[in-house]
């Protein structure tokens, strides 16, 4: 199969970061506040949306893990740029 | 197990390069009050908490922290790649320079290398979580201190959302240490 031409999509991936950081701080709330349905409903929802965002991102943009099912030929994982290689604010 | 996601935690950018800056902020990737001595005190601890609201926070917070030694690797990275030598001779960074090259090595800003002397990893439950309780308020002065360091407007975004996120820690913590006396008035 061709490869597909797949690009950093800066504007999707800062959405997905800021769904990610959500849902960091809604597991450090819940791991202390267990029976808090409030911030559980909360972390379900931004949960989904999360998934989401990353499955259409890793569909048409490129990996952000290692063990999506529907990997790019070639081996699309070490495709560059790295996390630390972009410039957010271009 | 761990699994890497390909992105970071936070944007985390630099507006000019400065390998002054980088030779200071050094002390959060491998200083003691850094992000990876973080990262393993609260790895290390977890495994013989006596109560499941405090391995759950030390398993998140610890690994929260690995994605902070990833921010502050970025910074550093940022701040002197593709700085030439002639230049980093006249900074701060030229120890490191001479010894790591523009890598990245786990160091305070003297370059004393990164030693798990650094941190404590008790048993005693309360004993850690306190010791954890005073590591991020020392985190947040460090990052206070670094803050009075530099103008770049990119790299103070990134200082104030980790000092932010020491002050959350400390939060958390406080809270496990309740549960956990709740729990030893319970069973004695
Ligand atoms: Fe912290």
């Amino acid at each position: 199969m061709a490869r597909k031409d797949y690009r950093l999509n800066l504007p999707l991936l800062m959405d997905i970061m800021a769904h990610n950081f959500v849902n960091v701080e809604t597991v450090l709330y819940l791991n202390t506040h267990p029976d808090c349905q409030e911030v559980l409903d909360l972390h379900n929802r931004n949960a989904e949306r999360y998934h989401r965002l990353i499955d259409e991102y890793q569909r048409n943009h490129g990996l952000l893990y290692s063990n999506y099912p529907d990997a790019g030929y070639p081996w699309n994982w070490i495709d560059e740029p790295w996390p630390w290689e972009i410039n957010y604010r271009s | 197990m761990w699994e890497y996601k390909k992105f970071l935690e936070f944007p985390a950018d630099v507006r000019r390069k400065d390998p002054d800056l980088a030779a200071l902020i050094a002390t959060q990737f491998g200083g003691p009050d850094g992000e990876l001595s973080a990262s393993l005190r609260y790895l290390s601890q977890m495994y013989t908490m006596p109560i499941p609201e405090a391995k759950a926070t030390l398993n998140s917070i610890g690994t929260e922290e690995l994605a902070h030694f990833e921010i502050i690797g970025t910074l550093l990275y940022k701040l002197v790649s593709g700085v030439p030598a002639d230049v980093i001779k006249q900074t701060r960074f030229a120890p490191h320079y001479a010894k790591w090259g523009r890598a990245n090595f786990p160091e305070d800003s003297s370059g004393n290398p990164f030693t798990s002397a650094f941190f404590a990893s008790h048993e005693d439950p309360i004993a850690s979580i306190t010791e954890n309780m005073a590591a991020e308020q020392k985190a947040r002065a460090v990052y206070e201190y670094l803050l009075d360091m530099t103008e770049d407007p990119a790299v103070i975004d990134t200082l104030a959302f980790l000092r932010e996120r020491e002050i959350v820690h400390f939060q958390r913590f406080g809270e496990v240490l309740d549960l956990l006396y709740d729990y030893q008035e319970k069973y004695p």
